[in-house]
């Protein structure tokens, strides 16, 4: 899992919102709404960088929850490739 | 010599359907639940045809014969459905949200939510209780998103709807209802309380609704982004819209204040939303 490289599925329109993200994709309708920190994770998915390199960016910009972000980033991309927001390099 | 039954035309912004109800009882029941639709625009969105012979009703839609049936009760719901459908879908810039809306001292209150989850149940009481009517169903918001339009036909409700009815009975006239298949009746809204049917309206605050039963009353402010995410998945003419109606929604959303609502005990979120109008008046 911490290896994989995460890349956010092309297409969404995307509108912010005081740092939160509404997503729709055309094709499915699929409507999503992340909170600020879902949004920040789902911009990092470029697919270049690995979960382990995401959780470690994170944690370096946040050292005050880097335990918490260690838990999270990785459940949190687990529900986000289930929801089709992102797909797995 | 027979009577001829005049066309009953329907207005929603500024889409028309032409009614053409040749029998009688069927015309009688559509002008008095529509009355609050009236109306002509340029635009013919369609027209439909309702006819009987020999006992058997005809319910056709721009001369396509859809249903046949001795029970002329079932072609009015379908005919329903179809008819907002037709008025809705050549929408231009307006938001057309699946939702009820009703306003009370000048203020315009959108009640959102699934299918199912009581908006016409709650719009019905709300009547009952004082509130002007606009729609049990679908709102036009206008592109400077500051005003909203209902669409009026009386409040169609599904069975289960026994609030209602417990909250009617206690007043003294009559109600004018039609009950129709599978538990469905339409109420008209003129008869249920002291409030008006109003067209239009500027919209104050938007609430999303869910009913439990017996539930405590719990109001959740919303952020713009929640309450972009529950209207969008309420929007119904996304795909005219630029960008599927994302920005405007985010926009609407951004000068509107948003709440979730749970209630159990109607007569609590009646009460909030009387003191919610009076704290913003």
């Amino acid at each position: 899992m911490m290896a994989r490289r995460p890349r956010a599925t092309a297409g969404y329109v995307i509108e912010e919102i005081d740092g939160e993200l509404l997503l729709l994709h055309p094709s499915n309708e699929i409507i999503l709404h992340t909170n600020q920190t879902a949004a920040l994770v789902w911009r990092l998915c470029n697919g270049e960088q690995s979960v382990a390199e995401i959780v470690a960016l994170l944690g370096d910009a946040y050292p005050e929850a880097s335990a918490d972000i260690a838990a999270d980033v990785p459940a949190l991309l687990l529900e986000l490739a289930g929801q089709g927001a992102i797909t797995w390099g | 010599m027979g009577v001829t039954l005049p066309p009953l035309t329907i207005q929603f912004t500024e889409q028309t359907v032409v009614i053409n109800a040749r029998e009688p009882w069927l015309h009688g029941c559509l002008e008095q639940h529509l009355q609050s639709c009236l109306g002509k625009s340029a635009y013919i969105a369609a027209t439909f045809g309702l006819s009987e012979e020999d006992g058997v009703f005809d319910y056709w839609r721009d001369d396509l014969l859809c249903i046949q049936t001795r029970n002329r009760g079932e072609l009015l719901e379908p005919l329903m459905q179809e008819m907002i459908t037709r008025l809705i879908a050549p929408a231009g810039e307006q938001l057309i949200v699946h939702a009820g809306a009703v306003a009370l001292e000048e203020q315009g209150i959108l009640l959102c939510g699934g299918s199912g989850c009581g908006k016409s149940t709650l719009t019905a009481l709300l009547v009952a209780n004082g509130f002007d009517y606009l729609t049990d169903e679908v709102v036009a918001i206008a592109p400077s998103l500051d005003v909203m339009e209902g669409f009026a036909r009386s409040i169609v409700l599904k069975a289960g709807s026994d609030i209602v009815w417990q909250e009617l009975e206690r007043r003294p006239h009559s109600i004018r209802s039609l009950s129709l298949p599978n538990g469905v009746t339409w109420l008209a809204p003129h008869d249920l309380g002291t409030g008006s049917v109003r067209h239009q309206v500027q919209l104050s605050f938007i609430l999303f609704i869910r009913y439990q039963r017996g539930a405590n009353l719990e109001i959740t402010p919303l952020s713009p982004a929640e309450s972009s995410f529950q209207l969008l998945q309420q929007l119904a003419n996304a795909r005219n819209l630029p960008r599927l109606g994302l920005s405007q929604v985010s926009a609407l959303a951004q000068q509107t204040p948003a709440y979730r609502a749970s209630y159990g005990h109607a007569a609590d979120l009646i009460r909030w939303l009387r003191d919610r109008v009076k704290d913003a008046g």
